[in-house]
C-alpha cells in the first residue's frame, strides 16, 4: 500500500534473524520497498495516464530491477507551498497568492497543504490541512512583501516542516531562483537542501513568472527529485501552471522495489516507458539505508 | 377513569406543573469613559450608563467603578519584520530601549503584569509580577530573543490568543497589550477567531502599533495598499480596546530625540483598564452567537469605548 510508505521510501520490517545478519557484511532484510514516483508525458510534454506496469522498467545502477509495487491510482499529495515574497519577485505578490489559491481551490480530499512564504522572514503555517478555509484564510491574511530571498534556508525548512510525515512529500516553490540571502540563524545551504532532499526523498517543484527564469541549481534540484520546473512565458499562465502541478501530482505512477542491499550508498535510478515517444520523469537516485 | 379524562388530566397537569426557570448568566462588560482631553473620566455612577444588548436595554446587574488594580498581559512583537525601514535588529534594541527604564514606580501600581513576546518559537506568556523590577526583568526576558526566532514567522494572533487565556480566569480589570506591526504569519487562528475569544472572555485588547503601509502587486501594473493596521484596528475595537498607530523606533534609538513615547503609551493602556467601569447584565441566552451591545452615557460630552458584541454560552 502506498500510503505505507516510510518518509525515505523505504520500508524495512527486519527480523531477529535478519538483524543478527546485519552484523555481516551484506546486508539483508526481509522487507524492503523503495518508492519512486513518475510523471510520464508524451513528445509534446502532455501528461500520459492508463499505462500499465509492463508498459515500464525501472533500473538501479544500470541494472532492471523487479517491480514489486505498482499503482496508476490518483495518490493524495502532502504538499509544502513556498511562496517568494521578496522584492526581487514584486511587483506581483498578489498574482502569486491568486495563483496558489488555485492550487487550494483544486484540491481533493486526502491531499493536504502547508503555505509558507519567504522574504524578511520564513513563516511556514503551522497547519497541515485540505481545509480550503483555512487555507484561503492564510493566503489572504498572511503573505508580506519585501526582504531578499533565502531560498536555501526557506526550502530546508519546508523539508523539515514535513519530517515525520509518510508518503510522497513535495515543495512547491515560486521563485525567481536566485538565493541572496541566509537568514540568521537559520539553516540550509544549497548542498544541506540537495542532500536532504535526494536522501529523504522529497520532491521539488519549482515556478518561475515571466522574464524572472530560474537559476541552474533548483532546475538540477528539481530534475534530481523527480519534481518539475516551468518558467510561465506570461504571467497571466501561472495559475494554470499551478493547477497543472496538481494535475500532474495527481496522475503519477508509483513503484516500488526491493533493494538487493542497505548498504548506505547513494544507487543511481531510473524509470523508462517502453511505447515510444513517452518519457518518464522521477527521482534519479535514492540512499539505501536502514535508518531515519 | 376513562382515557379521554385521563389524557385531559395529564395535560392540565403538565400546564399546571411550574416551568424551570431558564438559566440565566451574568455578563461582564469593562468600559471606558473618556472625556474631551481623551483621559479616563471617573465619578459616573449607575444611573449614568444604559446598556443595550440586541438591541434592547437591559437593567444593571452589578456596577463596579473604578479605579481597580488591573491584570495585564504584555506582548512585544520582536520578529524582523518589526525592523521595517529603520534598519535591521533595530527593534528589539528600540524596544529595550524605550522600556529599559519602565516602569518607575507608580504609573502601574497595583497592577499584575505578565510579558511575552511575539515570534517563532516564542515561550508561554511569563508568571504575573507587580513589582516595577519583576516587570522589567519579564520585558528584557521578552526582548533577548534568539535571531534565528526573530526571523522565523510571526504569529500575532495565537500569540494574544494564548494572552487572553492567561487572563480568561483572571477576575477584576484586565487587558491585552500588543506592540506590534500587525505582519501576522503563522497562526493557527486568524484575528476574527480572536476577537471571538476576547469578546468571550470580555478582555480588551488595545493595541501600540508600528503598522506601515505596503504595497503588493498584481503583476498588471496594479497596485494594491496592503495596511496591516486595518486587522488591529478591528480588534481593537471589537473588544473595547484603544488602538494608537505611531511609535517610533527611530527616536528610541536617537539619544537627541524626544522621550520614547512608548513607555508612556503602555501606561495610558493600563491606565484605560485601571479606570474603566465594570457592567453586568443578566442574559438567558446560551446560543453560542455573537450578540450586539452598545453601551451609551448619559452626558453627550463624553466618548465610550466598549466591546461591541457579548457571547451567549459556552466559547469554542
Amino acid at each position: 500500500m502506498p500510503g505505507m510508505l516510510k518518509p525515505a521510501g523505504l520500508v524495512v520490517a527486519a527480523s531477529a534473524c535478519a538483524l543478527a545478519q546485519a552484523q555481516q557484511p551484506t546486508f539483508r532484510s526481509r522487507v524492503e520497498t523503495v518508492a519512486i514516483y513518475s510523471t510520464v508525458t508524451d513528445r509534446n510534454g502532455r501528461l500520459v495516464t492508463g499505462l500499465g506496469k509492463t508498459d515500464f522498467q525501472v533500473i538501479e545502477d544500470g541494472r532492471p530491477v523487479d517491480v514489486t509495487l505498482f499503482s496508476s491510482d490518483p495518490q493524495p499529495a502532502t504538499v509544502v507551498i513556498m511562496l517568494d515574497m521578496s522584492q526581487s519577485v514584486g511587483p506581483r505578490e498578489l498574482l502569486a497568492r491568486d495563483s496558489a489559491q488555485r492550487f487550494v481551490d483544486a484540491l481533493e480530499p486526502g491531499d493536504r497543504v502547508r503555505i509558507g512564504s519567504f522574504g524578511v522572514e520564513i513563516a511556514l503555517s503551522p497547519l497541515l490541512t485540505g481545509d480550503k478555509d483555512e487555507l484561503t484564510r492564510i493566503l489572504r491574511e498572511e503573505l508580506w512583501p519585501g526582504g531578499a530571498t533565502p531560498l536555501w534556508n526557506a526550502l530546508f525548512a519546508a523539508m523539515s516542516s514535513l519530517d515525520g510525515e509518510s508518503g510522497r512529500r513535495v515543495v512547491l516553490s515560486l521563485t525567481d531562483g536566485q538565493d541572496t540571502v541566509s537568514l540568521p540563524g537559520w539553516p540550509g545551504t544549497l548542498d544541506d537542501v540537495r542532500r536532504k532532499a535526494l536522501d529523504e526523498d522529497f520532491m521539488i517543484y519549482a515556478i518561475a513568472m515571466e522574464g524572472s527564469g530560474l537559476a541552474r541549481p533548483i532546475v538540477d534540484l528539481a530534475d534530481a527529485t523527480g519534481g518539475g520546473h516551468f518558467e510561465v512565458k506570461r504571467d497571466a499562465d501561472l495559475a494554470a501552471t499551478f493547477a497543472h502541478v496538481l494535475d500532474e501530482l495527481r496522475h503519477q505512477y508509483l513503484f516500488g522495489f526491493a533493494p538487493g542491499t542497505l548498504d548506505e550508498r547513494t544507487h543511481k535510478l531510473e524509470v523508462r516507458v517502453t511505447a515510444p515517444g513517452l518519457k518518464a520523469r522521477s527521482r534519479t537516485s535514492y540512499l539505501a539505508t536502514a535508518g531515519k | 377513569m376513562p382515557i379521554r379524562r385521563l389524557a385531559i388530566a395529564i395535560v392540565v397537569s403538565a400546564l399546571m406543573a411550574p416551568r424551570p426557570a431558564a438559566q440565566s448568566a451574568d455578563v461582564l462588560v469593562p468600559v471606558l469613559v473618556t472625556g474631551a482631553d481623551g483621559l479616563p473620566v471617573s465619578g459616573l455612577v449607575q444611573r449614568d450608563f444604559q446598556l443595550i444588548a440586541d438591541g434592547q436595554p437591559h437593567a444593571l446587574s452589578s456596577f463596579v467603578a473604578g479605579p481597580s488594580p488591573a491584570s495585564v498581559v504584555l506582548l512585544l512583537d520582536t520578529s524582523a519584520s518589526m525592523d521595517g525601514r529603520v534598519g535591521a535588529g533595530i527593534a528589539p534594541v528600540g524596544l529595550a530601549s524605550s522600556l529599559d527604564a519602565w516602569p518607575a514606580g507608580d504609573e502601574i501600581a497595583g497592577d499584575r503584569w505578565q510579558v511575552g513576546r511575539i515570534s517563532h518559537g516564542a515561550t508561554p506568556v511569563a508568571t504575573f509580577a507587580s513589582a516595577p523590577e519583576g516587570i522589567r526583568d519579564a520585558i528584557r526576558a521578552a526582548l533577548d530573543v534568539p535571531a534565528v526566532d526573530r526571523f522565523g514567522p510571526s504569529p500575532v494572533w495565537d500569540t494574544v490568543d494564548a494572552g487572553l487565556s492567561a487572563l480568561e480566569s483572571t477576575p477584576g480589570a484586565r487587558g491585552v497589550i500588543v506592540v506590534t506591526d500587525g505582519r501576522a504569519t503563522g497562526n493557527r487562528l486568524g484575528v476574527r477567531d480572536v476577537i471571538r475569544h476576547a469578546i468571550a472572555a470580555g478582555v480588551p485588547v488595545s493595541i501600540i502599533s508600528e503598522a506601515q503601509d505596503d504595497s503588493m502587486g498584481l503583476g498588471d501594473r496594479r497596485v494594491l495598499i496592503v495596511r496591516p493596521e486595518l486587522s488591529l484596528q478591528l480588534l481593537a475595537e471589537q473588544t473595547g480596546g484603544s488602538y494608537v498607530r505611531g511609535f517610533s523606533l527611530e527616536d528610541a534609538t536617537n539619544p537627541n530625540a524626544p522621550a520614547p513615547r512608548i513607555s508612556a503609551l503602555l501606561t495610558r493602556a493600563a491606565t484605560e483598564f485601571r479606570r474603566s467601569y465594570l457592567l453586568g447584565f443578566e442574559t438567558t441566552k446560551s446560543d453560542g452567537q455573537l450578540h450586539k451591545l452598545d453601551v451609551k452615557v448619559a452626558r453627550p460630552d463624553l466618548r465610550v469605548q466598549t466591546r461591541k458584541a457579548y457571547i451567549a454560552g459556552p466559547f469554542r
